[in-house]
Order: C-alpha cells, then structure tokens, then sequence
C-alpha cells in the first residue's frame, strides 16, 4: 500500500522479513515486521546531491568488530546471552553486519570418560548458520538495541546450515534510524548425559570459537543511471537503480531537483518503478530513495551536441582527446564509437561512459559519441581526425619513431609558422644510442637565453637525457624556406636597415658554419674514445644530414637530404 | 678639441677604412673556392627549382659555364673587399681575403673567415660590375 512522506510516494517493501525464530536455550531474535506506521527504519526521503564522479562500488567504513566467545562445553547449553558489542551506529546511517568465522564442536573427553561407548553426531564445524538441527542450534543472531527508548530491531542474515555451510554470512545494507548498540548472541547446541547420581550433567560437546561480528558503514550503495544522459526537451529518460552488483534495487520513490536556474516544465513523477521512464524539459538531478540509500544521476537538457577533439591531424603513435559538448559545456558520451577511414584496418577503440575518449592513433578516421547507450537512441556527434603519414627516409636515426616525436616537439619549439620571425628560434636536440639495446633515443636541450631565429647552443636537457657517452648525432633547426627574408634581429652582423635572406643551397642544406662544427665536434663514448658525431638540419623544407669529414667536394650535391613533405605519398617528416 | 681638429680627424679615419678595404686580396684556388664555383654553377645552368630560386634571389642571369670564373686580380677583390665591407656592421670592416667569382658581369664573393657575431651563417653577396651590392644570402 502507497503511502506518502513530505509529498514523495513512498511504498513499505520489506513484509518478507515478518517472522520470529526462537532459538535453543535463552535466546529469541525476533526479525523485522513493517508496515506503513510501524518504526521499520525508512530511507530520507530528501533529496541528496550526489556529486559528480559518484563511485560506482559503495563505500565502506569499517564500525568495529567483535569477537563472540563461547562457553568451554555445552553442559550448559553452550549459548552466549544477547551481549553488547560495544559498536554503535550513528543515526541516520546505513550499515551492512558480517558474521566471520567458525564454531568447532569435539567430544567431551568428560563426558566420554563418565559415559563410555556415547556417541556423538554433532560434531563438526559450523558457519554462523549453525547445525540445522533443533532450534537453531549454533545459530548467530545479531540485533540493534536502540540507545534511546530501548527499542529492539533484529538484523536478518540468510544463513546455511550444517557443516558444509560457509563460515561467513552478512547482511543486507539496512538503514538506522537511531543511534543503537550492535548486540550479539548465539544459540547453544543440545545433547547432554544426567545420571542423576554419580557423574551429574555432563554435555556432549567441547566448543570452540573463531566467529566475528563486524559492523560496517556503507555509502553510495546506489547507483543510479539516466539513458540517455542528455536529451532534447521532451525526450524520454530512463533511469536505472542498481547495487554494486548491477541487480535491481526496490526503489521506496523518485525525486528530482532541476538544476540552478531552470525554470522548465516539471516532469511527471515515476512512483517507485525501476526503471523509471520520464520525460525531461530542463536539466535536472534525479534521486532514488532506497531502502539502502539514496542515488543520484544528473540529465543534461541540451540544444546542441557536438564532439571535439583536440586535434584535426595526428602522428600514428599520438594519443587524441575527444571531448563531447552540449551546448558547449563538456559532457559525458554514454558510448563511442571509432570508425577508420580504412574499413580493412583493424582499428578500434574502447571508451567507457565518459567526458573524454582518448585514442591512440593508428589511422585516420571519425570518432562518433553517443547520449544513448542504446544503439539507434540518443543523439549522436562525430568528428573525423587525419593521421599524418611520416616519410620513411631509410635513415635509421630519422625512421625511428621516438626520435622523431622529439623532431616534432623541437619543430613546435622552433615556433617556424610564426610569421613575426623574430619569434622563430633555432632549437637543438641530441640523438643517443643505447649501446646495449641498439635503440635510439632524442631529447631536446633547450637555451632559451641563447638561441635565436639564426643561432642556437644546446642548453639543458628538458627530459631526462640518457648518457653523453651514448650520443650519436646532433639535430637543430632552420626555422625558415629556402630564400626567406632573416629576421634583422639576428643579422646585426649586417650594415644597419639591412638584410639578408636564407640560403640553404650554397652549402648543400646545413650552414658553413654547420660543416665547421659538425668537423670540429667530437663525442666521447664509454670507453672514453673520441668520435665525430653527424648533425642533422631541419628547415621549413627539408632535412640535411652533415656527415663529418665529407669531403668539401660533396657538400652540394652528396649531402644526404630528406623531403619534409612528399604530396606523391602524402607524408610529411617528422 | 677645436672643430677643425676633428674634422681632420674624421677624415683621417675614412682614409683608414679606404685603405683597408683596399687592402683586400683574393684568395687563391682551393676545395673551398671549387664548392663556391659549383655553386654559381648551378645556380646559372640548373633547371631544378630550388637552384633557380637561388639564381633569383642572388640576382644572377643565366650564363655558359665558360662566364664563371675565380678572380685573382687583387684590384678587384679589393674593390669587392670594399662592396663586401660596406654589406656589414661598422665594427666587422676590415680587409679580407675574398673568394671573388665572376659570373657573368656579377661577382659572388664570399669571406669564409666572416665572423657574423656568433650567428649561424656565412655571408655571400652578390655584386654589380660597378660594386654594388645587388643580394645578401647567409650560407
């Protein structure tokens, strides 16, 4: 029967619990009995906020455990009383009881001793659920004793029994309405001998215990989905509530708080079904009230959908973000999609339910970003991404992928599309070799006090830089085309006003004073012998290599030069 | 200091500079006059683009291979020293030892030992019949 809370439709669900268990010897644990004006614990039913990147696997605060002794035999009985466990649990909170650990029953050497030729079928060793046998022989019970009014609630488990039960069993998430005292008890286990004369009572059973009692404070056991997550107004949404276990959880009742500002149409209320459909005209946060917490997910009412990403090309090996955006305020895509320009191309990506999607490039193609997890629902944006092909230049040193991405980034730095040329900077970087792998390396060496359009010094490494014994070539850059105009600034060698253009023929690529230095330049190795090193030149158009001791004969028309850009393949270097 | 003074002073040190500059020589034939010929070569007779660029921007016409040719006569590499020196800062005139290349009715010269202040490059001009500066290309 429905029944209404601070006006939120409100439906009782737990009347499955409504029975009582009498168990061996002194104990009773009544379970829980509800109705719409008992004291069964209700979830709030205010609307709590949840922020965004709510977990999506509850969050546990361990309360505290205790440890449940046992008497030695069950000559008594062999029950432990209803006892305080000393943990408390906070009003208003929701907690989950684990029951760890075993009772293990042996024959009494007294009674055996006493009673010669007994036999003894319990023994074992029991889970909380016990034997099975009897009234709930060995059974655990756990139950709440409020701290104010003294009010009783006992905590219902779904227990095994015998000796091939689990030795552990827990309870559901509950929700506490006052603050209350944990308790614990156990039922004892029949069987004893009474001669009534010599020996007296004497029990079957000698009982030890391992079992603990672990209380537990449980948030964000409530995950709530919208599908679509953004809609245009008057679309349907769907909203989901699950527990860590992706299972439905009874839903007491909706509630819906439109964000700051929206004034849009109100929606129509959903009761307590999960899933619950209903028709969004502002953005809005959408809360399920649950007998094991409240959850929440957010829904975005949107003009406009488009994905962006932050590159229109790429390098295969760069790592694209795609960031959906409603109204251009970024957003989550519920599912994505990447479709390679190459259909026979194996090239997929898996992006989970997200605001960013990055991808590893392998080819060019279009990314597609859904508000519908559902194919054919929800609105859809894409966006196409290019990837640049790299020359091969059978140069082992430029074909090497790592060394050039530092080519690239030096090329960035060498800020060469700037048309205020004074803004351009030669940049160097070194090429290492590791000797034991044979692979190559680069790392920039950046001098921002030094170097200018026209000249450069490596400064300091801007990476971790491996061993200068390992260094096998030098690169810097000509940030400018073949007969551009130098920037003045770099040419105070000339008269005033003057000025002179880029010559990049003369000397067959790198400078005169490239060939003086690459001649001049000597690197040590480890085994401290000294080797001249070559040094590459990359400009606008081409990349030179000076090999040193090239006879001056071959400079112009033997110095190894490699195009940055072939429109026949297409590529472009680096 | 009375203002004649400095006037004669003045003039005294253009008379320097003068006769400094006049004071340029050629340089004689080697590997690095062989690559600045090859050079002016190909810029005159290639039919590849990037060397008539290069043909364009020194302000060069095509000319028979037989039109190129190293100057050894010091009256012109002098005179050449002074169009080079003019090209440059005031603190950076001083006489040369040029590499002169006749090309036609243009001269390339080139001072491999130009210090341009630490920069990248290496000055070559081109130069008129009459000595002036027609193009400045850093090598």
């Amino acid at each position: 029967m429905p029944c209404s809370i601070s006006g939120v439709n409100v439906v009782r669900r737990a009347n499955r619990y409504a029975r009582l268990v009498r168990l061996t010897g002194l104990l009773t644990l009544p379970l829980i009995a509800a109705s719409c004006s008992g004291d069964r614990p209700v979830a709030p039913t205010t609307p709590v906020p949840t922020p965004a990147g709510r977990p999506e696997r509850s969050v546990v605060t361990p309360l505290g455990n205790f440890q449940l002794t046992i008497p030695a035999t069950n000559t008594d009985g062999g029950s432990l009383p209803w006892t305080s466990t000393g943990i408390t649990i906070p009003a208003g909170s929701y907690y989950r009881i684990r029951i760890n650990g075993s009772v293990t029953v042996s024959p009494n050497p007294a009674h055996q001793e006493a009673y010669p030729g007994g036999t003894y079928p319990d023994v074992g060793t029991y889970g909380p659920g016990g034997t099975g046998k009897g009234a709930w022989e060995l059974r655990v019970g756990v139950r709440l004793h409020n701290t104010t009014g003294g009010g009783i609630t006992d905590v219902p488990f779904t227990m095994q029994s015998g000796t091939s039960a689990p030795d552990s069993a827990r309870s559901d998430i509950r929700y506490a309405g006052t603050e209350a005292v944990v308790e614990a008890g156990r039922a004892g286990i029949s069987g004893s001998t009474n001669d009534n004369c010599c020996n007296g009572n004497i029990g079957f059973y000698t009982l030890a215990s391992t079992q603990v009692v672990s209380v537990e404070l449980v948030t964000d056991a409530v995950h709530v989905t919208a599908d679509p997550s953004a809609v245009k107004a008057g679309q349907r949404v769907t909203f989901t509530a699950r527990d860590d276990n992706g299972a439905l959880v009874g839903v007491n009742s909706w509630s819906y708080e439109q964000d700051p500002g929206v004034t849009a149409r109100e929606p129509a209320g959903c009761w307590w079904n999960n899933p619950c459909v209903a028709t969004l005209y502002g953005s809005l946060t959408w809360t399920a009230h649950t007998n094991i917490g409240t959850g929440s997910a957010h829904v975005t009412v949107y003009s406009d959908f488009r994905l962006d990403a932050d590159k229109a090309e790429a390098y295969a090996g760069d790592t694209v973000t795609f960031t959906p955006k409603l109204d251009d305020k970024p957003a989550v895509a519920l599912r994505w999609k990447w479709v390679p320009s190459d259909t026979s191309a194996h090239d997929g990506t898996i992006c989970a339910a997200d605001s960013t999607c990055k991808k590893v490039m392998v080819g060019s193609g279009t990314m597609w970003a859904y508000l519908s997890s559902a194919g054919g629902q929800g609105d859809s944006a894409a966006v196409t991404v290019t990837v640049i092909r790299v020359c091969i230049t059978n140069d082992s040193i430029l074909d090497t992928q790592a060394v050039q991405r530092v080519l690239r980034s030096l090329w960035v730095h060498s800020n060469a599309d700037d048309p205020t040329t004074e803004n351009r900077r030669e940049q160097v970087a070194f090429v290492y070799r590791n000797p034991a792998t044979g692979e190559y390396s680069a790392v920039e060496w950046p001098n921002p006090s030094f170097n200018s359009p026209c000249k450069s010094l490596p400064g300091s490494p801007a990476a971790s830089a491996p061993p200068m014994s390992w260094l096998v070539a030098e690169v810097h850059t000509h940030p400018f085309h073949a007969f551009d105009g130098l920037p003045i600034g770099c040419t105070g060698w000339l008269a005033v006003g003057s000025w002179a253009f880029y010559d990049p023929v003369s000397y067959g690529g790198p400078s005169g004073r490239d060939w003086d230095q690459v001649n001049s330049m000597r690197a040590v190795d480890e085994q401290g012998n000294e080797h001249k090193i070559p040094e590459y030149v990359i400009d606008q158009d081409y990349v030179y290599k000076a090999v040193p001791d090239t006879p001056r004969s071959q400079w112009l028309l033997n110095t190894p030069t490699f195009p940055r850009h072939d429109s026949s393949v297409p590529c472009t270097f680096p | 200091m009375r203002p004649h003074s400095l006037l004669a002073l003045a003039l005294t040190a253009a008379a320097t500079t003068t006769l400094r500059a006049q004071s340029s020589t050629c340089r004689a034939a080697d590997d690095e006059s062989a690559r600045l010929i090859s050079a002016a070569k190909l810029m005159v007779t290639s039919t590849d683009s990037r060397w008539i660029q290069a043909r364009n921007a020194y302000q060069l016409s095509v000319v028979p291979d037989t039109a190129i040719a190293l100057v050894t006569d010091d009256s012109v590499c002098a005179q050449a020293g002074s169009a080079y020196n003019s090209a440059l800062a005031d603190g950076l005139r001083h006489e040369r030892s040029l590499y002169v290349v006749r090309v036609g009715d243009r001269y390339v010269v080139e001072d491999p030992s130009t210090d341009a202040s630490g920069a990248e490059y290496r000055l070559i001009v081109t130069l008129s019949s009459a000595f002036v500066v027609l193009a400045k290309g850093a090598a």
